[in-house]
């Protein structure tokens, strides 16, 4: 019983770090891929934008941050 | 039974919406377009096809006897002959990864002017330049603010597109390498104040003129300045879409005014390039003296001379396993088209572009 308490702490302990870890920053961007859907400035974490509006291998500008420093993402 | 009912209802609506989108709606090629093509005859003579595995994506670079080209494997380039039959060498870019990140937040870009290697670290902003032996490492960071497009226009000297944060919006610059001197544009570019997106193109160097070519993507804009970054002329590609369908408005985020476009963009000028005073240039748009069947199964090109600014004719190149060109090049009169999973290698015809033709 013991045994299988700290292997459940030592996984809820592993599961809060990778949580942290992987939590990403909301910011503004400005948004621009016709195919996906309306451009604009919105909130989004840094992956929405690769996958949300910046899919394909065109290299269109797609998206930038607004907030400084400036960052501009291009489709590869 | 009501609700099954309104359930019915309900996936008409939305199919009839959807017909009704794409009746009325402004979709590129439903409609006229307004201009005609003509085609020079036998316009390439021959071609050699090699099929990779890989999935490619830009040609980077090329010298009398190679030429490099990037593939979907982040910092690999496969050197490949021009002859297309001396095999194939994989190379793993130096120092790509110190400055890649998976996300491709920091825009990497590279240009090979062999025997020189240079990394564009866009949003560093920085150029690095290196060798395939890694022997040479210099970089210089740029002052702040990201660029999207560079070209190399002479020994040591780059033009780029920059982002200049006094316009919301991105300017021509030169930049020096050796003595890390930056010439910032005057009056070339159009301010839209939205972060250079609408604006987004293609920058080329041609070695004939020694002048820049800016392509729009979005319309038929062309903009020729040299290497001081003094304007010389403005003119136009074959398709008659001379202003952006896209609109820029400006939107508050709590105190943040930004700009940004409001109604999506077409894309007028897909891929293209420029050699010995002429832009080949493939356009999204189809002309009306050409049928679905056609435009859909070639990768039409439309020859300008940058001089001029005149249109001289068209040519045109059959699908690959269902893919239009992805990116060329042009040299020692050879178009070197990149498929999805492949490269061409097409003679052309030596005289092609020439007005006495």
């Amino acid at each position: 019983m013991k045994k299988l308490l700290s292997v459940a702490v030592i996984a809820a302990l592993f599961a809060v770090g990778s949580a942290f870890t992987a939590k990403e920053d909301v910011l503004w961007w400005s948004v621009n891929n016709p195919r996906v859907g309306t451009p604009g400035i919105f909130q989004l974490t840094m992956s929405q934008v690769k996958q949300l509006y910046c899919p394909g291998v065109d290299n269109l500008e797609c998206a930038y941050l607004i907030s400084n420093p400036i960052q501009i993402v291009k489709k590869p | 039974m009501r609700r099954y009912l309104s359930l019915l209802i309900l996936t008409l609506l939305a199919f009839f919406t959807i017909l009704t989108v794409f009746y009325f709606g402004d979709l590129p090629n439903k409609h006229k377009n307004g201009f005609k093509r003509n085609y020079f005859p036998a316009a390439w003579s021959k071609d050699r096809h090699l099929a990779l595995r890989d999935g490619l994506s830009g040609i980077i670079g090329s010298t009398r006897s190679n030429i490099y080209v990037t593939t979907s494997a982040p910092g690999e380039i496969l050197e490949i002959g021009r002859d297309l039959t001396s095999p194939v060498k994989r190379i793993k870019l130096p120092y790509f990864e110190k400055f890649y990140d998976s996300l491709d937040l920091n825009s990497l870009s590279v240009i090979i002017d062999s025997p020189a290697i240079y990394l564009f670290a866009e949003n560093k902003p920085a150029i690095l330049k290196t060798s395939f032996d890694s022997s040479v490492f210099e970089i210089r960071i740029l002052p702040p603010g990201p660029f999207t497009r560079e070209v190399l226009a002479g020994k040591d000297c780059f033009i780029l597109r920059k982002f200049e944060l006094t316009v919301t919006d991105q300017i021509f610059v030169r930049y020096n390498f050796s003595t890390g001197l930056l010439k910032k544009e005057e009056k070339i570019s159009e301010i839209a104040g939205d972060g250079g997106i609408i604006s987004d193109g293609q920058l080329y160097f041609d070695d004939e003129t020694k002048k820049l070519l800016y392509v729009y993507f979005y319309k038929n804009l062309l903009l020729s300045f040299d290497t001081s970054l003094n304007f010389v002329k403005k003119f136009s590609s074959i398709d008659t879409i001379s202003s952006f369908k896209m609109r820029t408005g400006v939107v508050k985020n709590g105190g943040t005014r930004a700009y940004t476009n409001v109604t999506p963009a077409n894309l007028v000028n897909k891929v293209n390039f420029v050699h010995d005073g002429l832009l080949f240039n493939m356009s999204a748009l189809k002309a009306d003296n050409e049928t679905d069947v056609f435009f859909y199964n070639n990768s039409i090109l439309d020859i300008i001379d940058i001089k001029s600014g005149q249109y001289l004719g068209s040519i045109y190149f059959p699908v690959i396993d269902g893919s239009k060109l992805l990116k060329f090049i042009i040299s020692e009169n050879r178009l070197i088209g990149l498929y999805r999973n492949s490269i061409v290698v097409y003679e052309m015809s030596p005289n092609l572009g020439r007005k006495d033709q």
